[in-house]
């Protein structure tokens, strides 16, 4: 289930690449916040009274656009790296689990055979100290499992609701047209 | 411009349906100690490898009795039914035997259950210097208690002094 997911994941990454949309662009959320909003388009609205307000906004202008593209792109980087991280974290842990399932089941095994064809009092003791061991190696398996599982669902949840890089085409479109419909009637 | 935020994508879903699915493989999986069948024995090389009040015999940790001390030497709350060829026995079910090699399922030639099962006990058939001080191996290789039958009062009193041995019966008409 998890590489069908990961497939998925790897489609939409690809699919994310080949568009740069304003949608895109726009992925992380409300970005009306800055604090030269209210004088970007105070100064875009006075742009037509003399050259020299058009260039003092052009200024304004150009340097919050540069660092929104960076805390986007730092953004973009991080969420599929830290879905990523919890993809491997969430591997190990299940290979850590089934281990320790694997030890479990076999040391149960070994007692019910023991049992049934003769097994000293230390040989059935080191068995079921093994079997527990097992259980301790599956507990930690199944805990790191359950924290990688769950960076891996969050960051796909947040990619997911901001339009991240990761999404699927489906959902870009939705974005774009969420997008459009958004900037048609601004 | 603001994106609207929809349910969650299917992969979200199937990542915590895969998480649900681990963790019911973890309790599946989960070793739990099951303790060892009433009549099975544990394997030993010395007296060192068993518990106290157990011997090494036969390669089998075993509680030694005989059957007058039975009642004192054999718990009956460990599942021990008798006193067989010197030492403390379980039943057993001779079809379905849980017995531990070289013990085996001894019929008694009677069903002691409701599902119709042969009853049996685990031991060892006896040769004749394996038996406990104070009985003898009779014929069928089971330990007997010697006996004089002109003092019958050493067997006990569901038994009976005969040919030597006592054999279960009563003296009461």
């Amino acid at each position: 289930m998890f590489l069908q997911t990961t497939r998925h994941k790897l489609l939409s990454l690809s699919i994310a690449a080949a568009l740069s949309t304003g949608c895109t662009a726009n992925a992380w959320g409300p970005r009306t916040s800055h604090p030269h909003a209210h004088l970007l388009s105070g100064a875009s609205s006075a742009g037509s009274f003399g050259l020299g307000i058009e260039q003092a906004s052009a200024d304004i202008e150009r340097e919050p656009r540069a660092t929104d593209g960076g805390d986007e792109d730092r953004e973009r980087s991080i969420s599929p790296a830290l879905f990523w991280t919890g993809v491997i974290i969430g591997a190990v842990g299940l290979a850590t689990l089934a281990t320790g399932v694997g030890i479990g089941v076999s040391s149960a095994k070994k007692i019910e055979d023991g049992d049934a064809t003769g097994l000293s009092r230390a040989a059935r003791q080191d068995l079921v100290d093994r079997g527990e061991l097992g259980n301790r190696v599956a507990i930690g398996g199944g805990s790191v499992l359950f924290v990688g599982g769950s960076l891996a669902a969050i960051m796909t949840a947040v990619d997911y609701s901001r339009c991240g890089p990761m999404i699927s085409k489906k959902r870009r479109g939705e974005c774009e047209s969420t997008g459009s419909s958004a900037s048609k009637s601004e | 411009m603001t994106v609207s935020r929809q349910s969650l994508p299917r992969s979200t879903v199937r990542a915590a349906a895969t998480s649900l699915l681990a963790g019911g493989v973890l309790a599946w999986g989960c070793f739990i100690e099951i303790p060892p069948p009433p009549a099975s024995r544990y394997l030993c090389d010395t007296i060192a490898d068993c518990t106290e009040g157990e011997v090494c015999a036969s390669g089998l940790c075993q509680v030694p009795c005989t059957s007058a001390t039975f009642a004192t030497d054999c718990d009956q709350g460990e599942g021990y039914a008798a006193c067989f060829n010197g030492y403390c026995a379980h039943l057993c079910e001779v079809e379905n035997s849980d017995c531990t090699n070289p013990q085996e399922c001894l019929s008694l030639g009677i069903s002691l259950n409701v599902e119709g099962a042969t009853s049996g006990v685990c031991g060892i058939v006896c040769t004749p210097d394996a038996c406990p001080d104070g009985e003898t191996c009779a014929p069928g290789g089971v330990c007997l208690t010697t006996c004089d039958e002109s003092n019958p009062t050493t067997c006990a009193s569901d038994e009976v002094c005969a040919g030597g041995v006592c054999v279960p019966g009563s003296t009461q008409p």
